[in-house]
């Protein structure tokens, strides 16, 4: 697993005053991590690098923000769901596709993981769990990020984000039973 | 349990699209230079206006729309009439003052075009 490591104070301190060089290392660092994270909640590649780019461009914008004493990485993620949560809301209101996890569009795992013999019957199973779960399963295995920290990211109480994982965990169970069977 | 542990602690990681990167950095510049771009080409813009201003002052003093009518009504397609009218413009307007006109406009031009292609274009 790539868990992702925290960036030098210095950088953070010259990304915050607008120098490109450190804002480069910040994308360099983070984009492979924001993107996957995007793709499994969107499901398209396309829609994913649309907000993976928005969101670097929104921690541009708002670099005034950056606290170079605190964790950069929760609040990264943290502007990537909200990124991508305006999309999906956005993508609602045009009704290409419903936010309703019951009808949501479910693309098929391999259209965005074309290597053959990538996609493995966790990844498969992963897709097909509430939603809700998947993110904090993410957040937590995927990215390596503290029960706390997924509260924050997601603005949810730190029980409620246990709970998810502990059922995302139950439901995944099932899901790879169908596998194996 | 432990074995769905493992899995997830397995789950892969795709490669980022070609091309974003690039387009993060591209957008992130112009950002940065987004204020200088907007003042240039707004200035550009009021400077090209002013001299227009200018120059169209110029000729309704110097009644050249008369002046045009005359020569309009002795044209003839050759070297010394056509020296004759842009002497007499050149005598009213100073070339300098075209010129700059000329170079404020596609100042504007550019610069407008600059912050039309970084705000829409999609790489």
């Amino acid at each position: 697993m790539e868990k992702i490591k925290n960036i030098d104070k210095n950088i953070l301190i010259r990304a915050r005053a607008g120098d490109l060089e450190a804002f480069e290392y910040i994308l360099s660092f983070y984009e492979k991590a924001i993107y996957n994270y995007c793709l499994r909640i969107l499901k398209n590649s396309h829609n994913a690098k649309d907000v993976t780019q928005d969101t670097f461009i929104k921690i541009y914008t708002h670099r005034k923000l950056i606290d170079p004493e605190k964790n950069i990485k929760t609040w990264i993620f943290t502007i990537a769901t909200n990124t991508a949560y305006d999309f999906l809301r956005g993508k609602k209101r045009k009704n290409e596709i419903s936010f309703d996890e019951d009808n949501e569009t479910i693309l098929s795992f391999e259209a965005y993981y074309p290597q053959e013999g990538v996609v493995s019957d966790i990844d498969r199973a992963l897709e097909q769990i509430n939603q809700e779960y998947r993110k904090s399963l993410l957040l937590f295995y995927q990215q390596g990020f503290q029960y706390q920290e997924i509260a924050d990211i997601l603005d949810i109480p730190i029980n409620t984000v246990k709970t998810h994982i502990s059922r995302g965990k139950e439901q995944l169970k099932d899901k790879l039973k169908n596998y194996l069977a | 349990m432990e074995k769905i542990d493992e899995q997830l602690n397995s789950i892969s990681f795709v490669e980022v699209p070609t091309g974003m990167h690039q387009f993060v950095m591209q957008k992130v510049n112009y950002k940065k230079f987004q204020p200088v771009l907007f003042v240039t080409f707004i200035l550009l813009a009021l400077n090209f206006i002013v001299i227009v201003w200018h120059i169209n002052a110029k000729l309704i003093d110097a009644e050249f729309t008369d002046m045009m009518q005359d020569f309009l009504e002795i044209f003839s397609f050759n070297f010394s009439f056509i020296n004759t009218v842009f002497v007499s413009f050149f005598e009213i307007i100073s070339p300098l003052l075209v010129v700059s006109a000329i170079l404020s406009l596609v100042g504007a031009i550019y610069t407008g075009k600059k912050i039309n292609f970084y705000h829409f274009v999609q790489i």
